[in-house]
């Protein structure tokens, strides 16, 4: 659509401009230019939010011929996936980057009189780069301009490609969009530190800085829980944390932010930390565009199960994160020996202390994760590309946890600057009850050392920082965001703990209809439900209460799409991921096989057998469905009783699955193998009367794993504690003192 | 000198020689179906998948052959788990595991499909 990339192209010029006019003001102060850059900067924000509102209304009403609806929608997504669809592919996600920026940048004008034009200078030159990448690959595009071959010009395609089943959750409607408001915030800290590079002015930046900090710190800690809550509930693989690189990309720059807000704390009273902090802002944009380069260029592809696809941007982006570091490394590097910095010559016992403690061990956290993220690239230079696995995170995370948590507890107790020692008395009760926490944890089972100290010390950091939160909360004072913020944290560690290591599972198969007991909870399959959205569900019973687990093919995605039922309740989640469904005719292991004629009596093992006819079955079907089933008079000499049995099939495309009939009296398993319609006669397979796996012979199974996960409601309330600690903190600095 | 200094320290050299030491160990290499059978120890496979392979419930194994494109190579898999989902549509499969006994053991299968998803932009 021309009028959709002509406004790209635009919006690059706006933003070029923008840039020059901001930069030379700064230069030589000419009031024209300042108004020169602003009026591109407005510019730009017209167009950007021009070319939302377009993609929207495109993607709302269908334009299959743009290349971008074409290949994320289709017409039968319902209103709320549409919407999704905005941010389903990397042309939408970086357009949404762009409206973050624009808003972003519009606040920045508004607050910022003395550093706007340097601040503003560095937000458009990212914006420029952001909107080079849709200049190079426009969602506005035909597709008929990319695939010539496949479509006539000016014929738009009658349906699309659709959306990704796996994004097509609830969740994944608003974790993109709040993650990406924590990706692109990082690009104010990092204009505001590359400002206060070039003024030589390191103190002025940090104010004004603060609550863009929080806010990122806030943003990319939701959305990176909220990501981890999509994959527990949607994947199904049992887990909301995998330290896969999608993962990881948006972790580091998180713990770098979370140490950019305390550095900040840190400077602001004792004019320390004046090179760290510059360096933890440009690190966090720097970090932020490294994952996406890692995870958007096909890298990874043969390491991560969910990156994107290769790509054709990959050299334009590693361009685009070379650059970036360059600028910045270059600007700290000739700046480094100007820093003048008080040395913080604080007693080892003072909070100032714990703190820079505290912000060295996330500072490591977030290195290893980076170096451990870039293994493949990094063992690629020198031989093979090889990937860490699991462990190697799981190993340094433990002992992080436990300093980390040590720090949380106790830095919050010390004075600022002087010796606090006498300070630890006041909570021995704290102690004593933390550690009776860990001695029942310990006989409740948790029986590690690693697991058992994060333990202790996260109930003890819990306690300490909750009665500060209660003590100021109870004054009427709202100085408690940081504390809430931090018991918080005491509560996901406690929550990840159980849940992720003390988790058990199995995997167990279900025959249809028969109650298997699995780890305490009577479980039974119940059969599929076919849904009309294509999205197949089984049913699973967990104690007589019905739930439902997804279990369908995507034609999609060429694969079985699964999602968990999970059964919340208070101390622990029962998680029932389905595998595999294995028909009935291959759990029929030992069986034999008669053949009945129409109409002419067959004697089996004493009872007498009668093939009458069929009977149509037209229950629950789809077009081009059938079901058929044999009726089959059932005589038992010794009772005379005539009973009436139904084995039957049914054909699903071309797909065929049996509808089993019980053997009268005994419970044997009778399937219907085989018609012959010529000679009107049906086989039968019968179940051996006798054998190890007679509840399940020539039943369907449903192959699951079922685990469950202690206390993990713990760490959904500490996420919640978590947010309402950074809301709280940020709108408190917010009321004190304006943007 | 301010414990501070001492404390911090100690902090980084640990973890630094804690991180190396697990990056080291828990490192595994992409390798060819040639190579695992020679090292044995936990390696990253990927290959051609040569059949749609067998599972078999009383042991909640899956077995599978790959094959190497290049080489002609083949080798057992065994995985222990199901037969994943997407198995049939795979063109490659990535195992990571190791070679014991005549076959590959594999604790994790990642299965590669051509999907739709990676075929956007040009290749539609």
């Amino acid at each position: 659509m021309i009028a959709g990339i002509l406004m790209t192209s635009l919006t690059f010029v706006a933003l070029f401009i923008s840039v020059v006019a901001y930069f030379l003001h700064h230069r030589r102060g000419e009031e024209a230019l300042l108004r020169l850059g602003r009026l591109a900067f407005y510019t730009s924000v017209v167009l950007i939010f021009a070319q939302a509102i377009l993609l929207m209304w495109g993607i709302l009403t269908h334009h299959f011929e743009w290349i971008y609806v074409f290949s994320y929608s289709s017409k039968s997504l319902p209103l709320y996936y549409l919407i999704a669809t905005f941010w389903a592919g990397q042309e939408g996600t970086f357009l949404l980057w762009l409206v973050f920026g624009a808003i972003y940048g519009l606040i920045l004008i508004r607050h910022r009189r003395d550093d706007e034009a340097l601040v503003m200078t560095f937000m458009n030159l990212v914006q420029a780069f952001i909107v080079m990448i849709l200049v190079k690959k426009n969602p506005f595009t035909y597709v008929w301009e990319i695939n010539p071959a496949g479509f006539r010009a000016g014929i738009s395609p009658l349906d699309g490609n659709g959306l990704n089943p796996l994004l097509q959750d609830p969740w994944m409607t608003i974790h993109p969009p709040i993650l990406f408001a924590g990706y692109s915030s990082t690009m104010i800290l990092f204009a505001f530190a590359m400002s206060a590079l070039i003024k030589r002015n390191y103190d002025n930046w940090v104010r004004p800085a603060f609550p863009y900090a929080l806010f990122a710190g806030m943003t990319l800690g939701i959305g990176i829980i909220l990501g981890g809550y999509w994959a527990y509930t949607t994947l199904g693989w049992g887990g909301y944390w995998g330290w896969d690189p999608v993962e990881n990309s948006s972790l580091i720059p998180w713990l770098i932010s979370l140490g950019l807000i305390h550095g900040m704390v840190i400077q602001r009273r004792q004019e320390g930390m004046k090179r760290s902090n510059v360096f933890l802002a440009l690190s966090s944009f720097i970090l932020v565009l490294y994952g996406s380069f890692l995870t958007r260029s096909g890298v990874l592809t043969d390491f991560s199960v969910h990156s994107f696809g290769e790509s054709e941007l990959n050299t334009y982006l590693v361009g685009f994160v070379g650059l970036f570091l360059l600028i910045a490394a270059l600007a700290f590097i000739m700046r480094t020996r100007e820093f003048k910095g008080q040395k913080i010559q604080s007693e080892f016992f003072s909070r100032e202390n714990f703190m820079l403690l505290g912000i060295l061990v996330l500072s490591i956290l977030a290195i290893f994760t980076f170096i451990g993220t870039s293994s493949p690239l990094l063992t690629g230079l020198f031989g093979t590309a090889s990937n860490v696995s699991i462990n190697y995170y799981n190993s340094l995370a433990g002992p992080l946890g436990i300093i980390l948590a040590a720090f949380i507890a106790l830095a919050p107790l010390m004075s600022w600057k002087r010796d606090s020692r006498d300070k630890l008395k006041s909570v021995i009760v704290h102690a004593v009850l933390a550690l009776l926490g860990g001695i029942a944890a310990f006989f409740l089972g948790i029986k590690d050392m690693i697991p058992l100290l994060i333990l202790i010390l996260s109930v003890f950091l819990i306690l300490i920082n909750g009665e500060i939160v209660w003590r100021t909360a109870s004054k009427g004072n709202w100085n408690f965001g940081g504390y809430l913020a931090h018991a918080g944290i005491g509560f996901m560690l406690i929550g990840i703990l159980t849940s992720s290591v003390y988790d058990r599972s199995t995997k167990v198969t279900l025959p249809l209809g028969v109650t298997t007991e699995v780890m305490g909870y009577p479980l039974q399959y119940n059969g599929k439900l076919s849904s009309p959205d294509g999205k197949d569900k089984v049913l699973i019973d967990v104690a007589s209460k019905t739930t439902y687990a997804k279990f369908y093919w995507s034609d999609y995605s060429q694969a079985y799409m699964v999602a968990p039922s999970v059964q919340n309740m208070p101390l622990q989640d029962l998680y029932i991921s389905p595998i595999q469904i294995i028909p009935a005719n291959e759990t029929m292991t030992n069986h034999q096989t008669i053949t009945l004629q129409k109409g002419i009596p067959f004697e089996f093992e004493g009872n007498r057998l009668t093939f009458t006819g069929y009977e149509m079955g037209e229950h629950g079907m789809n077009a081009g469905d059938m079901q058929i089933a044999a009726v089959i008079t059932f005589v038992n000499p010794g009772s005379y009783n005539e009973q009436i049995i139904k084995p039957g099939m049914r054909m699903i495309g071309q797909k065929r699955e049996y509808i089993p009939a019980e053997f009268p009296g005994n419970g044997r398993t009778i399937l219907l193998e085989g018609i012959n319609v010529e000679s009107s006669s049906i086989s039968l397979a019968v179940s051996e009367p006798a054998g190890a796996n007679q509840a399940s012979a020539g039943k369907e199974l449903l192959a699951v794993e079922v685990s469950v996960k202690p206390l993990i409601n713990l760490l959904w309330l500490g996420t919640l504690l978590m947010f309402f600690g950074f809301l709280t903190a940020l709108t408190n600095r917010l009321r004190k003192q304006p943007l | 000198m301010n414990p501070k200094y001492i404390v911090g320290g100690l902090i980084i050299v640990v973890f630094t020689v804690w991180a190396a030491v697990s990056f080291n160990s828990s490192l595994t290499p992409y390798v060819s179906i040639k190579e695992a059978k020679e090292r044995g120890d936990v390696v990253q496979l990927k290959g051609a998948r040569l059949d749609q392979g067998a599972f078999n419930i009383q042991t909640n194994m899956f077995t599978f052959q790959l094959g190497d494109e290049a080489s002609g190579e083949q080798i057992h898999v065994i995985y222990d788990g199901p037969k994943p989902g997407n198995f049939d549509q795979a063109t490659h499969v990535v195992c990571v595991g190791r070679y014991e006994d005549g076959a590959f053991h594999a604790t994790d299968l990642l299965v590669k499909c051509p999907s739709k998803y990676q075929e956007e932009g040009t290749k539609i």
